[in-house]
């Protein structure tokens, strides 16, 4: 089968409350409406099993509760690869719903982390895009495989110098005191709305974590000063048992 | 490990922010409803249930939204390099919450119905090796 890719939007439904653990939830349904046929058995091994023909709207699977808690809002999204793009003026409530979406074959810690590293470089790489007028959309890249979740974020942006953060990138994160003055002083510059602990915090939750500098073509670049650089290109990835919770 | 409990029955809806707990601690937000939120807390001690604090937290939309109330712990749980806490509000709703409730409804793609998420696009792709 071909191994064409699938391009479309995400479309919210929201589905009938559920009447469940003794209180009503609600649970949503997402709709992934393809702008393209898809070659659905193919990259889509379980949530395409129910579906049919090419093209037009499809309804994922749904699993309203899962390991007795509400999770309707989860989507199976199961492809292998997902590809995100992303405007500079998305809502970050979008963000977070797209990142939810992504059903991830992970433990329950591994995954809340994975999805916390996820949110936290697209909003750092969208307030970016954003701030400096980017032309492009952030893209973020996650796959799924047997070790577990990588995933790419690359943003258009510009960069940024990491002098400016308040500890050095290069040290090893677990030895950063997050309660240093350098902190505070950051905290206190930005009147409370960035704390310095984003990219930090990504680097103590997963397993592995790189980011770099690219050119205009997507390759790596040093940081030279403004404009040396087109974007930046953060990776991770996050090993864990599947469904082992 | 077991889905964090949650208690709140009111819907939630998913955010991105910052929070200083007592001015010491710091969280991220995770989520919000009318009766309270769910806090990632980068600490190595658990908070304690039933116990209040003050929450400064930062929402970062388009137009940020900041509120400061009274939560009170009410279940905690180790997650990774967090504590996640669910917290409940303190006294009456204040009007920067409901604001914030009311322009988070408008601007997730949730409440919206039908229409497409706004902002994004999605590919499926299959893995290189496949």
């Amino acid at each position: 089968m071909s191994p064409s890719r699938s391009v479309g939007t995400l479309i919210p439904r929201r589905s009938e409350p559920l009447d469940e653990a003794g209180g009503k939830c609600h649970a949503f349904r997402r709709r992934l409406r393809l702008d393209e046929p898809a070659a659905c058995g193919y990259h889509l091994p379980i949530a395409c099993s129910s579906f049919g023909g090419s093209g037009g709207e499809r309804n994922f699977g749904f699993d309203p509760i899962h390991g007795g808690a509400p999770v309707g809002d989860d989507l199976l999204m199961t492809a292998q690869r997902t590809r995100f793009s992303f405007e500079a003026d998305v809502s970050s409530t979008s963000i977070c719903d797209c990142v939810h979406a992504l059903d991830l074959p992970l433990d329950s810690t591994s995954r809340n982390l994975t999805r916390y590293a996820l949110i936290e470089l697209l909003m750092n790489a969208v307030r970016a895009s954003a701030e400096t007028g980017a032309a492009d959309p952030v893209i973020a890249e996650i796959r799924r495989d047997r070790e577990g979740v990588r995933a790419t974020v690359t943003d258009s942006a510009g960069g940024f110098d990491l002098g400016c953060l308040p500890y050095d990138f290069s040290s090893d994160p677990e030895t950063v005191d997050i309660s240093s003055s350098a902190f505070e002083a950051y905290r206190k510059k930005h009147d409370n709305k960035r704390f310095g602990l984003g990219l930090l915090m990504v680097r103590r939750a997963v397993d592995w974590f790189e980011l770099f500098f690219v050119d205009a073509s997507g390759e790596p670049a040093p940081w030279r000063g403004k404009g040396s650089v087109q974007g930046t290109c953060a990776r991770f990835s996050v090993h864990g048992n599947e469904r082992a919770s | 490990m077991a889905e964090s409990p949650e208690r709140r029955q009111a819907e939630r809806l998913r955010v991105f922010g910052r929070a200083r707990i007592d001015d010491g601690l710091l969280a991220y937000v995770r989520d919000l409803s009318e009766g309270g939120a769910r806090l990632s807390v980068i600490t190595d001690d658990p908070l304690t249930p039933g116990q209040s604090y003050v929450a400064r937290v930062c929402l970062f939309e388009a137009d940020p939204v900041e509120l400061e109330c009274g939560v009170s712990v009410v279940w905690t749980e180790r997650v990774g390099v967090f504590y996640d806490v669910g917290v409940r509000f303190e006294g009456p709703m204040q009007d920067a919450l409901v604001e914030a409730l009311s322009r988070l409804e408008r601007t997730g793609g949730e409440r919206r119905g039908e229409e497409p998420i706004r902002g994004v696009r999605v590919e499926l792709l299959p893995n290189p090796e496949s």
